[in-house]
């Protein structure tokens, strides 16, 4: 037993600076690349959105703790490059325990989630708890749904929205994946036809127009229509986003332009405007009166170049269709293009006065104007 | 002498370096995120308290949008309703605030766009 008491003998070195100082830098040089390497190891960049106690809707509990003091997030999501969402439920403390079942909503439509997690009692994980979801598109934008129970003094606080938590609700967290910064590749996953923009908006019968959209076919099989009759046949697409279509000999005017693909027709039409041929000089706005005014008031565009009917205003808020005018120099419309009664507010509720810029320019068969502004009172 | 002076010098950079790195990690990431918006405007609603338009954006670079007259940069063909579509940029979240007298409430919210383009906006 004797030889236990024996101690290792130790020898003393006196600390000289300069190992001093190399030991400082050391040290922080250490934890520089040691915060970076955990960093770069952990799972993406955070990309929830609710993150303020005032960011979730009345009807479900908020991702967040009010019981520790911190605020600090219990649902959080975190999103990879490789298109990968990390939703973490919980922020590991003994007393949290979160029911394993979640739901996610995605484009409208809620799946049920099941969470996992190191220490599991029955349906309940204690501490903390997750779910990895593969192949997300970039850009996606997404609610998850999560409960979860604290045991704060020995009562069970259940899917707060507050510190009362006097309701338990779901507890929702919202997240976006950030665009990819690789471009814009993934045109459309799912493969829906559909027209998005064309290349021109005006041309002449035999002009070529590029179609930009989703699902076309890469064969010789679209169909073009205009105003719902087939003009051009056997059109095919390199790419499956563009189309290249020829203008057919129809009158001057405006066209609903579709593409069919057996007996798929493209949701969206897009107004593709014939022209007269007779080198008319596209249309300019020198002014609008009057330069602010209500909401559902009348409005005139002065300038040169409309022609007699159908003149398009194409505003900020929608399209004022097929408007005459008999002057050549004029056109005059009402302008309401809400499904309600604009009222402007500041912060405090109280009431303000806003002037809200609407954006216009004229489109007919000589062209697309400039563009002017008038302001709606609300 | 000249070995301490010497010292001292790198470890003041070292000190400087690592305040550096470390610190660019306080920033919350989302504050830095870059969100591309492309895709047909589907639905509009105003945010009276925030004179806002938070814009629901289609497929493929969907997503939840707030154009504001007062900040967003609109280009042509100045269209941001439903059906245009629209391809622009925003950075940070914004909040929609609507009014419940005699308080605003909130009403989710979107990415606060600095700039976007239109397209016509179909038939």
């Amino acid at each position: 037993m004797l030889y236990f008491l024996h101690m290792t003998p130790t020898i003393k070195k006196t600390l000289q600076p300069k190992h001093f100082y190399s030991l400082v830098i050391f040290v922080f040089l250490f934890s520089a690349v040691s915060f970076l390497v955990n960093v770069v190891a952990s799972v993406g960049t955070p990309c929830h959105t609710v993150t303020t106690p005032d960011a979730t809707p009345s009807t479900f509990g908020s991702p967040l703790n009010f019981f520790s003091g911190a605020n600090e997030l219990l649902i959080s999501v975190n999103c990879d490059g490789s298109n990968a969402t990390h939703i973490e439920v919980g922020s590991g403390a003994p007393t949290q325990y979160i029911y394993m079942y979640g739901y996610r909503k995605v484009n409208g439509k809620w799946t049920r989630t099941t969470f996992t997690g190191s220490t599991v009692t029955g349906v309940w994980i204690i501490g903390k708890g997750g779910v990895t979801i593969e192949g997300v598109q970039s850009g996606e934008t997404g609610q998850v749904l999560a409960y979860i129970c604290q045991n704060i003094q020995n009562t069970w606080k259940c899917g707060c929205s507050d510190t009362a938590c006097l309701t338990p609700k779901w507890q929702l967290q919202e997240y976006q994946l950030p665009a990819s910064s690789a471009g814009s590749t993934n045109s459309n996953g799912d493969g829906i036809l559909d027209v998005h923009y064309p290349s021109k908006y005006l041309g002449l019968p035999g002009d070529t127009v590029t179609l930009v959209g989703s699902g076309f076919e890469k064969g010789p099989v679209s169909k073009i229509l205009w105003n719902g009759e087939v003009q051009e046949t056997g059109v095919s697409s390199e790419t499956g986003t563009a189309l290249t279509i020829t203008i057919p000999n129809l009158p001057p005017g405006k066209y609903e332009v579709k593409v069919k693909e057996g007996n798929v027709v493209s949701e969206y039409g897009m107004g593709i405007w014939i022209g007269t041929g007779d080198n008319s000089p596209a249309p300019t706005i020198t002014s609008i009166s009057p330069e602010s005014g209500l909401q559902g008031g009348t409005f005139t565009v002065h300038g040169t170049g409309f022609t007699k009917e159908n003149n398009d205003a194409i505003t900020t808020y929608g399209i004022v269709r097929g408007l005459p005018s008999e002057d050549g120099k004029s056109i005059t419309f009402t302008y309401d293009p809400f499904d309600e009664k604009l009222v402007s507010y500041n912060e405090n509720a109280e009431r303000t006065e806003y002037a809200l810029p609407v954006n216009v320019t004229i489109m007919n068969t000589s062209g697309q104007s400039n563009m002017k502004i008038f302001n709606l009172n609300i | 002498m000249k070995k301490i002076t010497a010292l001292r010098h790198l470890l003041i950079t070292a000190l400087f370096v690592s305040c550096v790195v470390l610190g660019s990690f306080v920033v919350p990431k989302t504050t830095l995120a870059l969100f591309l918006e492309g895709g047909r405007s589907q639905e509009a609603s105003f945010c009276s308290c925030s004179v806002c338009f938070k814009i629901e954006v289609g497929s493929p670079k969907s997503g939840t949008f707030m154009y504001c007259p007062w900040f967003t940069r609109l280009y042509a063909h100045y269209n941001i309703f439903p059906n245009a579509w629209q391809l622009g940029k925003a950075y940070t979240y914004m909040t929609c605030l609507q009014i419940s007298y005699p308080y605003c409430r909130t009403d989710g919210g979107g990415y606060l766009l600095t700039m976007t383009g239109t397209s016509h906006g179909g038939f």
